[in-house]
């Protein structure tokens, strides 16, 4: 495998991971997070126009991460406090965050197809990785992160506990409702990174509809990573290679491009349909009502 | 006496119709990406803009926000009577205006980049694989390594007809400049997919990249950027999105609807297919003496890299001889090529 294809597989796969990462941690606290894609749009966005107005990438990451944790709590306040459908609540959260970028940008920069160019966030390069962004680098850390949180400490053990079985959660003393909201926030805040990336790290500009299903294909990433961090990482470095095999084979120019361009397409159905094994979700994504 | 009074009035009043009928507009429905993208739409009403100013008559347009719209504003422009021609820019909007041109057969209609078999429709379009092809000859002369990469938005004959042309451009300039097979996004609003493609022509050895994806391509320009090579752009002159940008194949909508809307007002207007190329102006370059001022001063920049002399000077040779036919530029079975 050679290097420069290497590192478009980890660049191709980051937002896919920070989607799973996200994603995975909504799921364990029960809640299914369709708007993951919507999320991460919103954060890119939000990310350039920060950048835009302020001229510093570090106000725009810190603007798109709070368009993140802003949305979780929205989230978790229809779904968790208000026992709201999860799927109609999500798809709405993709809905709005396509109009209110669309609105928006033709509002600032007259024309809802792309901003305009902004300053991003400057590669570093290590050995093997290459000159990448920083956010490969904290993709790679948080998975670890996670791991040990979710499965090493005692508040991992309660976050787990409240989304697989919140009776006995809330027999035993723990909050269930702070924790619900905890798992959605922090998973929603981690989505928009993967947004922030595209708009900041990868590019420096928004296009309107630029994440182009990667939230979608990030949920993919984490059921095929049955639900853990490590998990996560292994099925979006997959995707990745997918992706990025996919552009060396096209420009060899032996098959044709149709038939090239279906491959990650393919890799995703294969995945899905149960080549990996039973994929047991570690929740049952119904609102906590307390009795 | 009442009769010679009603007589009277009655004649006042068909005098009055006459003469003060109010003069026919110019209607204008704008693609989804509405007003502000530079490229497509700004293009295409800067062209109706100029129609307004020559002829002196209104002008009015509409920004539909998705491909629903098209019909009810096709039909609210037609049915007002108040046009004496509607524009419709893009493709997207032939499905509805097959319908309505049928609806309202007396009422005049242009469609851009798509053919609506009606006979009160004009349709107009571009011989784009023209412009690929005096592209590709700068390409050829700009290229050190004599490789050359291009980005598709998907693998369609609308994408080939540019690519084709190009291609055979590249290799009548004959620098020994090679085009790389072309790889496709798939997509037209995936500019990270556009940029990894980009990288991934440039790292075997490309130095001139080309993009015809739309948004997707935006990705590849910002590629080039990072990895200092140069870039060519589509549509409109996009040099002024870098200094690493150093021609664009111009489709000159602009013109084709000014000369439409001209025509409909003289009385000259006719249905049918209009499909044009260089030898009418319709499909240019932003770096053709003739039209490098228009381009410089719309965006408001100046052309930073210096195109050789003998690239330029074989460009308008090859204009010359595609106009007079000498050079025939192919084009996709799809087009008749």
């Amino acid at each position: 495998m050679s290097l420069s294809l290497f590192q478009a597989m980890v660049r191709m796969a980051t937002p896919i991971l920070f989607a799973a990462l996200g994603g995975c941690l909504c799921e364990r606290v029960g809640v299914i997070n369709i708007g993951l894609e919507g999320i991460m749009l919103t954060a890119a966005f939000f990310g350039v126009l920060v950048t835009y107005v302020t001229g510093v990438p570090l106000l725009g990451f810190l603007g798109g991460l709070a368009s993140g944790v802003a949305w979780g709590y929205v989230i978790a306040l229809l779904t968790v406090r208000f026992y709201g459908n999860q799927i109609v609540v999500g798809t709405g959260v993709n809905v709005f965050g396509l109009g209110l970028s669309a609105f928006l940008s033709q509002k600032i920069w007259g024309s809802r197809g792309a901003s305009e160019a902004v300053q991003g966030f400057e590669s570093i390069w290590v050995p093997y990785l290459g000159e990448q962004t920083f956010f490969v680098y904290l993709g790679f850390i948080l998975v670890f992160a996670l791991q040990f949180f979710l499965f090493v400490t005692p508040w991992g053990l309660r976050l787990r506990a409240v989304g697989e079985n919140p009776q006995a959660a809330d027999t035993a003393g723990i909050n269930v409702f702070r924790y619900k909201t905890l798992g959605v926030v922090v998973g929603s805040a981690i989505a928009s990174l993967g947004g922030l990336f595209l708009s900041l790290g990868h590019l420096r500009f928004f296009a309107w509809g630029m994440t182009s299903g990667r939230g979608f294909i990030g949920l993919a990433a984490m059921i095929f990573g049955k639900w853990t961090p490590v998990g996560c990482l292994l099925a979006s470095l997959l995707f990745g290679l997918a992706d990025a095999l996919q552009m060396r084979l096209q420009a060899l120019g032996i098959l044709p491009s149709q038939v090239i361009l279906l491959i990650p397409y393919l890799v995703t159905i294969l995945v899905l349909s149960g080549f990996v094994g039973r994929a047991t979700p570690p929740a049952r994504y119904e609102p906590y009502k307390k009795e | 006496m009442k009769r010679v009074l009603l007589f009277a009035m009655l004649f006042l009043f068909v005098l009055s119709s006459f003469g003060f009928a109010a003069p026919k507009k110019i209607g204008i429905i704008l693609a989804t990406g509405g007003l502000g993208d530079k490229s497509f739409n700004d293009i295409s009403y800067a062209g109706a803009l100029r129609a307004k100013e020559e002829l002196g008559v209104e002008l009015d347009y509409v920004e539909p926000k998705a491909i629903a719209e098209y019909e009810g504003y096709q039909r609210d422009f037609a049915a007002s009577g108040e046009y004496e021609i509607i524009v419709c820019v893009g493709f997207d909007q032939a499905d509805a205006l097959n319908k309505i041109a049928q609806e309202f057969p007396e009422q005049k209609f242009a469609i851009v980049d798509m053919v609506v078999n009606q006979p009160n429709v004009a349709s107009l379009l571009f011989k784009a694989n023209e412009g690929g092809f005096l592209l590709g000859i700068a390409a050829a002369y700009m290229t050190k390594t004599g490789k050359i990469g291009i980005v598709g938005g998907m693998d369609i004959p609308l994408i080939r007809d540019f690519f084709l042309g190009f291609e055979e451009g590249v290799k009548w300039a004959n620098t020994g400049a090679v085009v790389l097979p072309t790889v496709y996004v798939g997509g037209w609003a995936d500019p990270t997919k556009g940029k990894e493609l980009a990288l991934s022509l440039i790292d075997q050895e490309c130095d001139v990249i080309w993009a015809a994806a739309g948004k997707s391509g935006l990705g590849a320009l910002e590629a080039a950027k990072e990895r200092g090579v140069y870039a060519m752009g589509v549509d409109a002159c996009q040099c002024y999105l870098g200094d690493h940008i150093f021609a664009s194949l111009t489709k000159r909508v602009d013109i084709a609807v000014y000369e439409t809307i001209k025509g409909a007002f003289l009385g000259t207007f006719q249905g049918g297919i209009f499909e044009k190329g260089v030898a009418e102006g319709w499909i240019g370059n932003c770096r053709f003496p003739d039209e490098e001022p228009f381009w410089e001063e719309r965006f408001g920049f100046k052309h930073s890299v210096e195109l050789p002399k003998e690239a330029l000077e074989k460009m308008l040779e090859a204009r010359e001889k595609i106009a007079q036919g000498e050079i025939r530029v192919p084009r996709p079975p799809e087009f008749g090529g």
